[in-house]
């Protein structure tokens, strides 16, 4: 089941930037990690993914680097930026909130597990 | 996939084949990269990104069909990519996004050109005069030379001329010989002769002489134009005996009957006689230009003989003809009359032009010498503004190479210093048409009306296309070079301390010098130009005129035929002569047919007692019947013999007096004082009784025809022009005139009111037309190239203040300073004097019609305009090198 592009628009930032407090991460390997993780729903239309790292960081809720890997290949790393914590951490509210809401409504089942 | 972007650029190139991707996803790559927005290194930086995300999706095993559809459609990705990179992507692509583009490079220039106001000032007005002189001149071009005639199918409107024996190109026609032409069509649709008639219009105001013009046939049919109302005159109305009737031009049917739509039918009194209007010409039809009515010639024999030529004559070719044809079949109608009317056509031929060649071939040099003059003009506030353009440059250099080192591709960079140029100019364009408009005003009064069509001269759609035009190539010649130089600048120059040589500073004197010897060197070729226009005036105002137009004040008036017998138009003559002689303040009073460099006769002699000359090459001269008191009021002197006298009546014997050059020529090696001559075989014998100097009756620059002069009283003409010689400015003179005019009929019309050295004036109009217009480019142009050779050496020696002030703590003499930098401006000197002697000497050449007794090749102005340009440039030179021979040590040590 893949997300309506509106809803998309909400919850893209918040996957991308929860992924990125983890650890910095190259545009495939986030790819690879939201459809693993997400167990397909964030696994937008690829392209998707580096409009909306573009347009984090030009909020500077993301930054970026060229890192040079063992393999001797460049790839661009996105890390999150201190802007982009506080962001998170007000969006991870709002979200709770409205699966809050939901799950009081039946609509959904609070999921307490990661997955 | 349209891309609206560069194609790939060798960087991208490299990236791509350093990257060994599958053939499907390279070519998608490079369709995404090339369908965004994006420039430069941004675009570069993406498609880096890109590649590395397909080469990890290989390395992971996935095949490129599956990754290429799970990535999406390339052409929203490249849209969104944009979006995310640069802000909205205009929807529309192609033109709109292009126009997107360059509005905000506009806006850009104009925020730069604001942050620097007296630089944009500075190059705004040079742009200004350069671009607003050439939309002027280019503005008289265009309306003289190259508008096309106001007639449907203007190109098939010639003129016709009979040529003589002497070499004169344009003679007009005898009314016979026109109708001979009408008879033969031929090449041409149809042939009109027409002739100025004086007609005194009363009963409408004041009694008024019109510009009314006798035609020979439909003159409005033969140029394609239907009356406003009404009808044409036809042909059979022309002939004697015909009807009494008359079209009226626009103009006066406008002013002086009101616009009346019934109009026609109406009866205008002319010179007496009862004229029906039968017509209005439609709006804007002048031809002849100043024609406010026609009507049908009917001229008859004898006064119309074929010895008479009176007439201009315009045709319309017939469809297909050529002009060549026209004037084959023309000649050999000359040939024909020549044939059968040896008496008065023999050793005549015709001639056949376009309408237009006839009305502006004489001034189309001319107008193309001033359109090169202020090509060049252009051409040094260019160099002078690639000067500022230069200097500016190198004070940027860093903000250029920081905007470079920020991912600004150099194209970007280019495009931007294009755009503020061309912003510059189009400012500049701007205030160049402003003082075009000003400056075509300018031209008409100085034109005087000697310039044709220049009626038709005014700064509309086209002149402002090429306005625009020449900014953009203005911009183009004073800013790429520049541009081209400061966008390679890169952060490591300007580091290592080198915006000098980004910006062309001083390390790029051999440029420099350059532009220096440009301009001198243009300049001195306008210099020399005007120089030489200037001697050739000088030259025809010292022509010595063999009479003295100042202090002479003349008036016309014409007696209507209607009322006036030959009897009574010599009465009236008498009369008037009496009463204006005693008039306070008049000196002398004289009349005559026409003023010198005014209007002409000229006839063919018969010397009594000399031998019959070859048919075609009769003594020619101008004939001027005058009064006694003519002589006197022009002080043309009476060299033997005497004056004309008030008892040379009409029953008296025939007397003459001739001109110097008359007895010269035509009486050769005889006492003149009691010779005869006649106007031809029948006339009785005019005696000649006195000897007259020379008078420059026809053009000033002519040598002078011979003359002669015969008393009112023996040879009538209904038109006289006075002359009054007052020594002084009379106060309330020509309101006495009128007074005196009125007493003796108060329906008489006094036109062409004033004073002769003014007329003269005005016969030296065009001389004094491109004399004062070059000079003023010439100006211009050295004040540009000193203005440009002091910017510049001021410049190179801000640059030395440190090297010239070390040498001054070292002991060097202020002296050897000053010579030091002048020596830096002397070499590009010399180099553009002699590119412009070379130029000048080679161009001259251009002059030859424009120049009056000077040589294309004057020394003396050669001489002369080169040293005023070395003594300019010199002081252009002086001024920033005594700045820096005062400069002090401690002061040079704080500099940089």
């Amino acid at each position: 089941m893949r997300v309506e592009r509106e809803l998309m628009r909400g919850a893209g930032p918040v996957a991308v930037l929860s992924l990125l407090e983890q650890r910095d991460m190259y545009g495939y390997e986030m790819i690879e990690a939201l459809s693993r993780r997400t167990d397909g729903v964030l696994a937008m239309g690829q392209s998707t993914l580096y409009t909306l790292l573009y347009n984090l960081e030009k909020k500077k809720l993301v930054g970026s680097e060229w890192r040079t890997a063992e393999s001797g290949r460049k790839r661009k790393y996105y890390g999150v930026t201190k802007k982009g914590l506080a962001y998170l951490r007000a969006q991870e509210r709002e979200w709770t909130r409205l699966v809050g809401a939901l799950a009081g409504l039946g609509l959904v089942e609070a999921n307490t597990g990661e997955g | 996939m349209a891309g609206l972007n560069e194609r790939i650029t060798d960087a991208e190139r490299a990236l791509l084949d350093g990257a060994d991707l599958p053939v499907e996803i390279r070519r998608f790559l490079e369709g995404l990269v090339q369908g965004t927005t994006l420039r430069g290194d941004q675009r570069l930086d993406v498609l880096r990104e890109l590649v590395a995300h397909f080469q990890d999706g290989l390395l992971a095993a996935r095949s490129p069909d599956e990754l290429l559809r799970e990535f999406g459609d390339s052409g929203l990705a490249s849209r969104l990519i944009s979006r995310a990179r640069r802000g909205p992507v205009p929807r529309g692509r192609g033109w709109p996004a292009v126009l997107d583009g360059l509005l905000r490079d506009a806006r850009l220039a104009l925020r730069g050109l604001r942050r620097n106001p007296a630089y944009s000032a500075i190059a705004t007005l040079t742009l200004g005069l350069g671009i607003g002189a050439n939309t002027a001149v280019f503005s008289v071009v265009h309306g003289v030379l190259l508008k096309p005639l106001p007639y449907p199918e203007p190109d098939r409107l010639v003129a016709l001329f009979q040529t003589g024996t002497r070499g004169e190109m344009r003679l007009p026609w005898s009314v016979p010989n026109v109708r001979e032409l009408e008879d033969a069509p031929g090449a041409f649709a149809s042939v009109v002769g027409y002739g100025w008639r004086d007609l005194t219009l009363t009963g409408v105001g004041d009694p008024r002489l019109m510009n009314a013009v006798a035609v020979s046939g439909s003159l409005l049919e033969l140029f394609g134009v239907r009356p406003h109302l009404g009808r044409d005159i036809a042909r059979d109305e022309t002939l004697p005996g015909g009807p009494a009737e008359v079209v009226v031009s626009h103009a006066f049917w406008k002013e002086s009957l009101g616009g009346d739509v019934s109009a026609v039918g109406r009866t205008l009194h002319l010179s007496g006689v009862a004229y029906q209007i039968v017509g209005v010409a439609p709006e804007g039809f002048e031809y002849p230009r100043g024609a406010e009515m026609w009507v049908p010639g009917q001229w008859s024999e004898p006064d119309y003989g074929r010895g008479r030529m009176t007439l201009s004559v315009v045709g319309r070719l017939a469809p297909g003809a050529t002009l060549d044809r026209a004037g084959a079949e023309l000649s050999a109608v000359a040939r024909r009359l020549a044939e059968e009317y040896p008496g008065a056509n023999a050793g005549l031929g015709a001639l056949v032009m376009a309408l237009e060649d006839h009305q502006v071939g004489g001034v189309r040099v001319g107008l193309m010498v001033l359109l090169g003059a202020v090509a060049m003009v252009l051409l040094i506030a260019c160099v002078n503004v690639a000067n500022l353009v230069l200097v500016r440059g190198a004070n940027r250099g860093v903000e250029i190479a920081v905007r470079s080192s920020l991912g600004a591709s150099r194209g970007s960079l280019l495009r931007q210093l294009m755009a503020e140029n061309l912003v510059l100019s189009l400012v500049g364009a701007t205030v160049g048409v402003l003082l075009a408009v000003g400056g075509v005003h300018g031209l008409h009064l100085l034109a005087g009306g000697r310039i044709p069509r220049m009626h038709a001269v005014s700064v509309d759609g086209p002149v402002l296309v090429f306005a625009a035009l020449v900014a953009v190539a203005a911009a183009l010649t004073f800013g790429l070079v520049p541009a081209l130089r400061l966008s390679r600048a890169s952060i490591a120059d300007v580091l290592r301390g080198a915006s000098e040589r980004v910006g062309g500073g001083g390390g790029r004197r051999p440029a420099r010098s350059g532009l220096m010897a440009t301009e001198v060197g243009l300049s001195l070729v306008l210099l020399i130009g005007a120089g030489l226009l200037l001697r050739s005036f000088a030259q025809i105002r010292g022509t010595e005129l063999g009479f003295d137009p100042e202090g002479v004040r003349t008036f016309t008036v014409t007696l209507p035929d209607a009322r006036y017998d030959e009897e009574r138009s010599i009465a009236f003559f008498d009369a008037l002569r009496e009463r204006l002689a005693a008039l306070p303040g008049v000196d002398a009073a004289g009349m005559a047919w026409g003023t010198p460099l005014g209007s002409q006769t000229s006839r063919t002699i018969v010397v009594a007692g000399a031998p019959a000359p070859a048919p075609g090459q009769e003594p020619l001269v101008l004939v001027r019947w005058s009064s006694p008191g003519y002589l006197e009021a022009l002080r043309i002197p009476l060299l033997r013999g005497r004056d004309l006298a008030p008892t040379d009546r009409a029953d008296m014997p025939r007397v003459a007096l001739v001109s110097q050059g008359t007895a010269d020529r035509y009486f050769a090696g005889r006492d003149v004082i009691g010779q005869q001559f006649s106007f031809d075989a029948n006339d009785t014998p005019w005696t000649v009784v006195g000897v007259v100097g020379d008078v420059r009756s026809l053009d000033v620059t002519d040598t002078p025809e011979p003359e002669v002069y015969v008393p009112y009283a023996q040879w009538s003409r209904s038109s006289t022009t006075v002359m009054l010689r007052t020594g002084r400015d009379v106060p309330g003179l020509d309101a006495a005139v009128r007074r005196e005019v009125r007493a003796l009929d108060p329906d008489l019309a006094i036109y062409d009111v004033r004073s002769l050295d003014q007329a003269v004036a005005s016969s030296t109009a065009p001389q004094r037309f491109y004399l004062v217009l070059l000079g003023v480019f010439a100006g211009l142009a050295v004040l540009l190239a000193a203005v440009g050779l002091y910017g510049v050496i001021a410049y190179l020696v801000s640059g030395r203040t440190r090297e010239i002030g070390i040498r001054i703590a070292l002991g060097a003499h202020p002296g050897n300073v000053m010579r030091m930098v002048v020596a830096q401006g002397a070499r590009p000197v010399l180099v553009g004097v002699l590119v412009g002697l070379g130029g000048a000497l080679a161009g001259a050449r251009l002059l030859t019609s424009l120049l009056y007794r000077i040589d294309p090749w004057d020394p003396l102005t050669f001489a002369g305009s080169t040293a005023l340009l070395v003594a300019v440039a010199t002081i252009a030179c002086l001024l920033p090198a005594r700045r820096a021979s005062r400069t002090s040590p401690t002061e040079a040590m704080r500099a940089q």
